[in-house]
């Protein structure tokens, strides 16, 4: 998986391409845990990942609740409606944003 | 494969000592080629230059000798015949003054000519036809007194053959050794000599020609006397001209040069190409027949030069001088060739040492290849011996090394290396070792977790309830579940068990991640569940209880996503709790299977305080449900394509009213061909469960 990164109006967007799974959650894990210390605004651009496994769900989830713990916002943004389904039927829905 | 190491360091060795060898010898012929292109080049230059300049040295030389020839032979030529002129102005002075004077002078008597005296120069009268002595006495006594000045003069120079005096009266007089040779009658006044002279006035050359007696080449000088009436007579001196060839025709310059004398005319009057026919008519070349014109007119004018002339297509160079005492011309003539034949020489003298030391230089590089060669096949011999020597050296401890290695891979850790090379593959073998040693530690304590493991899988088996049928005396339901960990422990679970008589819970569970972390959650979950769905709660009040004691001390930020089920035996009612997981399938009468879908909650130990919403369901008898988790519709293929909702649907759909441990074995292997081999990444689990019915 690649992550990108890019500041946009004091907004930090991550750009996620490839599959989000086991092998690669502990990446995203490593790169989207600290950014919300400096960036009260994250994005992240789901228009190129093709898959999240509930590893995937697991840093999604830690990447929420760090964003709620230090003030900061997380957004998801062009979520496909295959993973769509994902978050709907696992209730992520609900708890997460979407931009 | 063994040896390569060898081979490569051999290969090495000789490849590097053949290019040096290469190296050194080409560099060393090159120089020698270098050297002996110079020494050539300035072999030549030299040569030709110094052949140049040695040619320009000899042809002035030459030039020089041949001037000084020239001038030198018409010098002596002219002395010769200076003195010839000083006698004859001698003679006909005394003559003019015997003649003038006949009364200082008393008459003497001259015989004619005795052939008793052949030999010995004496003085001979002789008379014109017709004349006698009577009528002539006076004139031959006073002639008489010049017969001593005569004789003297004729033995003064060796080439005088003859001198004489001649009157207009026809009196002779001569002086000479051949008195043999004569008659008493002879008339000077008919000779071309006397005529010539009388008409002159002065001196006069005759023309050279051919002595009547066979003696060669004469010429007469003659000159007229006076007495106070005008012309007495003519006095005459005969000479040969054989001295001339002494000087002239013997002459030789080098091979080809020789030398001539031309008259007035440009006649070859004294030259080696001379001959005498048989009329004794003098036959003489003209320098005209083969001199240019301007080389002739110069030479006839008593011109001194030197020229460079073609004669029948060769150069020839030609010097001549005058002669001062006749109007002829002194020449000397050589090849041109000739000349700087010398030059040519010390040139291809030069040019020939120029091509001998080439030959020798090429000799040389000759050596010096072959030296080469042999020096090659030296190295090649002597780096073949020492490459085996050293690679036999390197290789040895390396194809040890390898060995060894090749022995512990196959699973001997009990192999020591043992290399004393005493260098940097030493150091190696002993680093070998060592890590051998670490790898058996690692080895044993990667053992001692596979045996725990072990012990954990069979742990986690025997916590999942295995028994099939599991409530014999209960016909109103039929179940069957499996699991197949990815792992050795896996994160999935399923569950079932009696809450009450009437009531059976069903769970089925996933905890997000594999292995021990997500088996010992997977522990944790399913006794919190268990022991709260046994205390009376209903499946939302469980999964809400549940969901907040897992929350606590959750610093893995693990999950749960899971669904419990309550079925109310007698009536059939499934009341189910959906926490974000996947939904089951319901076959509801003769239909085929389809989703149970409900908005499902959100997933266990995810946030704390969530609430879940609980849904009914009834059952009709031999409906069916099959719950599953997402190792079932997420398995993949090595093209990474998923198993997905639509073919588990699918397949469902087309194994109806299996036997459930049939159906369940069916849809694993339908998983399987579709994975075609590829890892299994998840938990594959799967509980099915029949309603058979309520009434008893």
């Amino acid at each position: 998986m690649t992550i990108t990164q890019k500041a946009e109006n004091g907004t930090l967007i991550l750009t996620l391409e490839g599959r989000l799974d086991t092998a690669t959650s502990p990446q995203l894990q490593d790169t989207l845990l600290p950014v919300f210390g400096e960036n009260k605004d994250v994005v992240l651009d789901f228009s190129k990942l093709a898959y999240v496994s509930s590893a995937g769900l697991r840093v999604l989830l830690m990447g929420q609740k760090e964003a709620q713990g230090k003030g900061a916002s997380m957004k998801l943004s062009n979520v496909s409606s295959d993973i769509m389904e994902v978050f709907e039927m696992t209730g992520f829905s609900d708890i997460l944003s979407f931009a | 494969m063994k040896r390569s190491i060898f081979k490569k360091i051999q290969k090495q060795v000789l490849i590097s000592s053949i290019v040096a060898a290469l190296a050194v010898c080409l560099a060393a012929v090159a120089c020698i080629v270098v050297m002996r292109d110079s020494l050539v080049t300035t072999s030549g230059e030299l040569g030709s230059a110094a052949a140049r300049d040695s040619r320009d040295a000899l042809e002035t030389q030459m030039e020089r000798a041949l001037m000084t020839l020239a001038d030198n032979r018409a010098t002596i030529s002219d002395q010769k015949l200076t003195a010839v002129v000083r006698m004859i102005d001698g003679i006909a002075y005394n003559s003019s003054e015997v003649v003038s004077n006949p009364h200082n002078y008393l008459p003497r008597s001259v015989d004619f000519p005795n052939a008793d005296n052949a030999g010995i120069t004496v003085a001979q009268l002789r008379l014109a036809e017709g004349v006698h002595l009577s009528e002539v006495q006076a004139t031959a006594g006073l002639m008489g007194n010049l017969s001593e000045l005569l004789i003297s003069e004729h033995d003064a120079l060796d080439y005088v053959r003859s001198v004489y005096l001649g009157t207009e009266d026809g009196v002779s007089l001569s002086a000479d050794g051949d008195s043999d040779k004569k008659t008493n009658v002879f008339d000077p006044r008919t000779r071309g000599w006397y005529q010539s002279a009388k008409e002159t006035g002065g001196l006069i050359w005759t023309d050279v020609f051919a002595d009547a007696t066979g003696r060669g080449l004469t010429i007469t000088c003659a000159k007229p006397f006076y007495d106070e009436n005008g012309i007495y007579g003519v006095a005459g001196v005969g000479m040969l001209l054989e001295f001339l060839n002494e000087i002239v025709v013997e002459t030789t310059v080098g091979e080809t040069g020789y030398a001539f004398i031309t008259n007035e005319h440009g006649e070859m009057i004294i030259s080696d190409t001379v001959t005498i026919d048989e009329n004794n008519a003098v036959i003489s070349r003209n320098v005209a027949e083969f001199l240019p014109q301007d080389t002739v007119t110069d030479m006839l004018n008593g011109g001194t030069n030197i020229r460079q002339v073609e004669i029948d297509g060769e150069l020839y160079l030609i010097s001549y001088a005058p002669l001062s005492a006749l109007p002829w011309s002194l020449a000397v003539v050589m090849s041109a060739d000739e000349v700087i034949a010398p030059a040519l020489s010390s040139e291809n003298n030069i040019i020939g040492m120029t091509r001998k030391a080439v030959v020798g230089i090429d000799r040389v590089i000759l050596f010096a290849l072959g030296v080469f060669v042999a020096a090659l096949l030296l190295t090649l011999y002597g780096s073949a011996i020492l490459g085996r020597r050293l690679s036999a050296g390197l290789a040895k401890p390396i194809i040890e090394l390898s060995e060894g290695a090749g022995i512990i891979g196959a699973g001997d850790l009990e192999h020591k290396l043992d290399i004393k090379t005493g260098d940097e593959l030493e150091a190696m073998a002993c680093a070998f070792n060592t890590m051998i040693t670490n790898i058996k530690v690692i080895t044993a304590e990667k053992e001692r977790i596979g045996a725990e493991l072990d012990v954990a899988t069979q742990i986690q088996a025997s916590m999942l309830p295995s028994i099939f049928p599991p409530y014999p005396d209960h016909d109103e339901f039929d179940l069957f579940a499996s699991m197949q960990p990815a792992k050795e422990v896996g994160g999935d679970f399923y569950d079932f068990f009696l809450v009450d008589e009437n009531t059976l819970a069903v769970v089925m569970a996933d905890v997000s991640g594999k292995g021990v972390p997500a088996a010992l959650f997977m522990v944790i979950a399913k006794t919190l569940i268990k022991n709260n769905a046994q205390s009376g709660k209903s499946p939302k009040e469980v999964f809400e209880s549940v969901n907040n004691i897992l929350c606590e001390n959750n610093d893995a930020n693990m999950f749960v996503t899971a669904i419990l089920g309550y079925l109310d035996i007698p009536t059939g009612k499934f009341t189910f709790v959906n926490a974000g997981h996947n939904p089951p399938l319901l076959r509801s009468g003769k239909a085929g299977f389809d989703w149970l879908k409900t908005r499902p909650g959100f997933i266990l130990a995810g946030m704390e305080g969530m609430s879940y919403t609980q849904h009914e369901v009834l059952l009709q008898p031999n409906d069916e449900l099959f719950l599953y988790t997402d190792g079932v519709t997420e398995a993949m293929n090595n093209e990474k394509d998923l198993f997905s909702d639509p073919r588990l649907l699918e397949t469902a759909n087309n194994h109806l009213d299996l036997h459930l441990s049939e159906f369940t074995n069916l849809i694993k292997k339908e998983i399987d061909d579709f994975a075609e081999g590829a890892e299994q990444a998840d938990d594959i689990t799967m509980l099915s469960l029949r309603y058979t019915g309520g009434g008893k």
